[in-house]
């Protein structure tokens, strides 16, 4: 038994010390966005930060973030606004009209969609809204945040549906044989029971489909147009993550346009954190 | 006036719930639908076996580089995070018995699963690429892949291990054995097709995603990967390519049916072995 004694010991360090370099990991990215920032934040120009204009190359450059964080933001809450009724309704029809086998088929299908890559999506997007909206006279081109708002709301609504049926399927367990022995229908302990009890578990569905739609970038770099222009419904618009996406690969390393670009991922990082504290006080309450 | 409110409600989410219910299964059958049918004529055994051609490149030809490419980095990133994961959930389940250091563990995993894909693109592309040296490579693609999927594995492995712990647990204890052996004769005997599910789901993430390759790993055109440190195409950036700067529509949309078709061949393999991971039995 001498050899698993010393192999315990052994894999009882690795683990640990495994552990604590992923715990390392996290913080050395999050140190280390917020170093490589610095040196725009203390630089003259910062305070181009807050403006409209984004003219990273020209002279005196100036770093105007203010369209991609509106534009991130508007395209990011109008895209769960309304994936949230559509979610809620589906979660609720699988939960009240479907057992068993069924059930479990339609939930493993609606996770397969939300594993499909945020490309195919783009391509959707791109084709049954971008192409048809060219053809309309409302815009000069199709590619607009309406497309992108649509296109981002079909992406997040598998995500809000798995977890809002988690939600309800455990109300259900809980609390089925009571209305069931009231003689109270599905459809009605759907209404006035689940979706009176899961309020805390949609709110932070609603968050975590929200930061996902905050932090996603091929999806909508796909169909927004990308240009740095307050956004509009049918205008062009950039986010945050399409500028990182787009930028990064053309600035010169060390330079202030690379480190303005850090800062507004640092600003994206802070944001998608905060939101993701939220969403963790929110569960601690929804448990007790 | 109270009961026809009441009535009001009721009426209305019932309406709601079956349109909803309507669209989003509609919208699932068009999605397949509309990719495969419009990828009909392409896509073909060529198609899969040759490298992009014509000018401008990618207009004929096939994707057979990309797809290499796409497996190369989601290797690494598969290695990478599944050593990652399975030793911090061992250490979690089996080993760490302080409570606050694995309360620390699950918020530091959590918001390491917030991190939007595309920092950790560009924390890839200063750290590993330039400062690391890595250059754009497999290397770099696969290991910044790895650490997006890290959390997704690491709770479900988590979940696997207690399942496991709840019904073995106490029996071994029981007979005397230290944990490592209890780790290597009861639970991964138990866990693997658990694993290997978790790794096929893992996968089928690593594979789709592209923000964080664009800037770390992937390249508008290489041959097929040699080594680690080459660069390489991936599938999902091949189709963005062909479609951002119009190159071919056609292509694209054979490109994403290739896409979609080994997303649903992991996601049958990680429904064939699931078993303890699954929630249906937990409960």
């Amino acid at each position: 038994m001498k050899k698993y004694d010393d192999l315990n010991k052994f894999v009882k360090h690795l683990s640990r010390f495994v552990s604590f370099f992923v715990f390392l990991i996290l913080s050395f990215i999050v140190l280390y966005v917020l170093i490589e920032s610095v040196p725009f934040i203390r630089s003259e120009f910062s305070r181009s930060f807050v403006s409209l204009s984004w003219r990273p190359l020209s002279t005196p450059p100036s770093f105007g973030i203010l369209p991609m964080l509106l534009g991130t933001l508007y395209v990011a809450i109008f895209a769960s606004l309304i994936a949230f009724p559509v979610a809620v309704g589906c979660a609720g029809a699988i939960s009240s009209c479907f057992t068993g086998k069924t059930k479990h088929m339609l939930l493993g299908l609606i996770d397969m969609l939300a594993g499909i890559p945020s490309v195919v999506y783009g391509l959707l997007g791109f084709y049954i809204l971008v192409k048809p909206l060219e053809k309309t006279a409302l815009m000069a081109t199709g590619e607009s945040i309406l497309a992108a708002i649509i296109t981002l709301a079909l992406m997040i609504v598998p995500y809000m549906v798995s977890a809002f049926a988690k939600a309800f399927e455990r109300t259900n367990e809980n609390y089925q044989m009571s209305a069931k022995a009231l003689g109270v229908s599905q459809w009605y302990s759907l209404t006035h029971l689940s979706l009176a009890h899961c309020k805390l578990d949609l709110l932070s569905g609603f968050l975590v489909a929200l930061s996902k739609a905050l932090g996603e970038t091929m999806a909508v770099m796909m169909v927004i147009g990308n240009s740095p222009l307050l956004p509009k419904l049918l205008g062009k618009g950039i986010t945050i993550s399409s500028l990182i996406a787009l930028e990064m690969g053309s600035a010169k390393l060390g330079s202030l346009h690379y480190h303005a670009l850090y800062t507004a991922g640092m600003l994206l990082l802070v944001l998608l954190l905060s939101i993701n504290g939220l969403v963790r006080l929110i569960e601690r309450r929804a448990k007790k | 006036m109270r009961r026809r409110k009441t009535f009001a409600v009721h009426a209305f989410i019932r309406v709601l719930s079956i349109t909803a219910f309507i669209a989003v299964l509609t919208f699932i059958f068009t999605l397949f639908a509309l990719v495969f049918v419009k990828s009909r004529d392409h896509l073909n055994v060529h198609f899969l076996t040759d490298s992009p051609k014509g000018f401008p490149l990618g207009s004929e030809g096939g994707i057979f580089p990309a797809i290499m490419g796409s497996i190369g980095f989601t290797w690494v990133a598969c290695v990478f995070s599944t050593f990652l994961s399975f030793m911090t959930a061992v250490y979690l389940q089996f080993y760490c018995s302080n409570g606050k250091y694995k309360q620390l563990m699950r918020v530091v995993i959590g918001m390491l699963a917030g991190i939007p894909s595309i920092i950790l693109g560009l924390f890839g592309y200063s750290f590993l690429v330039v400062r690391l040296g890595f250059g754009i490579s497999i290397l770099s693609g696969g290991l910044v892949l790895g650490l997006m999927v890290f959390p997704y594995m690491t709770i479900r492995f988590e979940r696997i291990f207690t399942a496991i712990a709840d019904r073995y647990e106490a029996g071994s204890y029981a007979m005397g054995v230290n944990t490592v052996y209890y780790i290597l004769h009861v639970v991964l005997p138990l866990a693997w097709r658990d694993m290997v599910s978790t790794m096929s789901f893992v996968s089928g993430m690593a594979m789709g995603a592209s923000a964080p390759l664009l800037l770390t790993g992937a390249v508008f055109y290489a041959k097929a990967p040699k080594s680690l440190l080459s660069p390489a195409m991936a599938l999902p950036l091949h189709l963005y390519h062909l479609l951002s700067e119009s190159i071919s529509l056609e292509n694209a949309f054979a490109s994403a049916a290739v896409l979609l078709l080994i997303l649903i061949l992991l996601n049958v393999l990680t429904w064939l072995f699931g078993y303890y991971g699954d929630e249906k039995w937990m409960s």
